[in-house]
């Protein structure tokens, strides 16, 4: 299933927390995922037009939904949130046509989680988050 | 009702039944991923049990992904090429964290099909039934499986399924056809005199989950997600008891005047003010709309609670007035949406006490 994991704790009190969307593959794919790109350095535009860059960082971006978590599910979100805002890495299970998997995921800088009801009679909530790496991510549900 | 000439294509039996021993998981094959397929036992009585609890990770082995186990078996003495239906007993106690809402159940031919109770939650089990259906090969044989799919850690499975295996034929027989028209009681007392059939429509309103990439509904991901359950029909009566049930919430009394006239022994239905919410007490309850049936038993749909949500009053040149109505089906208010009972479905049988109290 598409999932984001991450472990808290270290040696014997380390455990894995999952979150994702608890319906049944492949309902509970990744909404909007979508890549992208953010070079972090100086840039200067030469009088030709040339785009000339002093690259510090390259942020490779992977902007997700998970839709459709339950109401028993919201103590993992908070956690989720709490975990990448202090830098916490993760892993992205994506389930997708290649079953890709990145390890080694944080939270995009600048950004912040959201957690929204997105549904009052379902009572379903929505997870937003936008994660980084150093390398590109895509995920390919086009099977 | 005579039978059409065969060939006709209904299949009828008459439910021949094979019940044998689970037999524990004696000649049965454990599948599936580490740690998770460990949690099978024989409990004794020919029971077997799936019992997985793990916090945090699975066990010595870190990694998370979700795992699966089933306990398969090929059922065989069947008839052959023939559309069966297998029961088992199930008592369920916990499916939680990381299993919640995961598949779980009876497997017939790798189909599966879910348990038709809920865990307890609690060490005393919810006992029931998982009921499967599939077609036999040409030996006479069935795969089934018993097991359980992608759940992860932390987690809490306790599920036992029955010592008795039950692999019957799929009834449809001609006696179950309606052959009469509907009565409607209430709390064991005929209602109102009914004429023409009663309609009962559970309105259910189905969702198909949406994914990236859908492209049509998919098997196995569709939820009932809210009803609107209806029993519809045409009244006949129109007493004071009549009119609390077609208009709740109103009230009788003795009258002065009607239409502008002075007059003695006039009784007035005032219905109840504006924007006031119904007391439990002016639900009709225990609605039960009732079809006879060709071996003279009965069908019937009850709404444990309802309201009487459309009546009106018509008549016409030498003929008998109707009052047109519409019930709709209100849950037990218990604070327990999902689960809390709309409607029930009950086969009665011939005894049932009944009084005539349609008019056909």
């Amino acid at each position: 299933m598409a999932n984001i994991q991450w472990t808290v704790g270290v040696g014997s009190d380390a455990s894995t927390l999952t979150l994702g969307s608890l319906r049944t593959s492949p309902a509970n794919r990744f909404f909007d995922a979508t890549p992208d790109y953010d070079p972090v350095g100086d840039t200067e535009v030469a009088m030709d037009g040339q785009i000339h860059t002093f690259l510090f960082r390259e942020d490779f971006l992977l902007n997700l939904v998970l839709q459709h978590l339950r109401s028993g599910q919201q103590l993992l979100m908070v956690e989720l949130k709490q975990h990448l805002m202090n830098g916490g890495e993760v892993t992205v299970n994506t389930e997708d046509a290649t079953n890709q998997v990145f390890t080694g995921v944080k939270l995009a800088p600048g950004t912040k989680p959201e957690i929204k009801k997105s549904d009052e009679l379902r009572n379903l909530y929505t997870f937003t988050v936008s994660l980084m790496k150093n390398s590109a991510m895509t995920v390919d549900y086009d099977v | 009702m005579s039978k059409p000439p065969v060939p006709f294509p209904i299949f009828e039996s008459s439910g021949a039944l094979t019940l044998t021993s689970l037999g524990g998981l004696s000649g049965k094959t454990i599948s599936g991923d580490d740690v998770i397929k460990d949690g099978w036992s024989d409990i004794g009585g020919n029971n077997i049990q799936l019992f997985v609890q793990q916090l945090g990770t699975w066990g010595d082995d870190d990694d998370p992904f979700p795992r699966s186990t089933k306990v398969s078996w090929v059922q065989s003495g069947l008839p052959i090429n023939t559309y069966v239906k297998v029961t088992i007993g199930v008592g369920w106690n916990y499916m939680d964290f990381g299993a919640s809402g995961k598949p779980i159940g009876l497997y017939v031919n790798d189909v599966l099909f879910a348990p038709g109770t809920t865990p307890s939650g609690t060490i005393t089990a919810n006992n029931g039934t998982v009921v499967g259906y599939g077609v036999t090969n040409s030996a006479g044989e069935l795969n089934l499986a018993l097991g359980v799919e992608n759940v992860t850690p932390s987690l809490d499975i306790l599920i036992q399924f029955g010592g008795n295996i039950a692999v019957g034929l799929s009834s449809a027989e001609f006696a179950d056809i309606i052959t009469d028209s509907a009565t409607l009681w209430q709390r064991g007392n005929p209602t109102s005199v009914t004429r023409g059939s009663l309609s009962f429509e559970p309105n259910e309103v189905w969702e198909n989950f949406d994914f990236p990439g859908k492209t049509m509904p998919v098997v196995g991901l569709d939820e009932c997600v809210s009803m609107r359950p209806v029993i519809k029909g045409s009244m006949m009566m129109t007493g004071e008891d009549q009119f609390n049930m077609y208009r709740p919430g109103g009230s009788w009394a003795n009258g002065d005047s009607a239409g502008g006239i002075v007059a003695a022994g006039i009784r007035t239905f005032t219905p109840g003010a504006f924007r006031s919410v119904l007391s439990e007490g002016a639900y009709l309850q225990n609605l039960i709309v009732i079809w006879k049936r060709q071996r003279l038993d009965y069908v019937a749909v009850e709404f444990l609670f309802a309201l009487c949500t459309h009546f009106g009053i018509s008549a016409q040149d030498g003929d008998e007035g109707l009052i047109p109505v519409e019930f709709e089906a209100r849950q037990p208010n218990e604070g327990t949406p999902l689960t809390s009972i709309p409607y029930l479905i009950h086969i009665l049988p011939s005894t049932f006490a009944f009084a005539e109290g349609s008019e056909s």
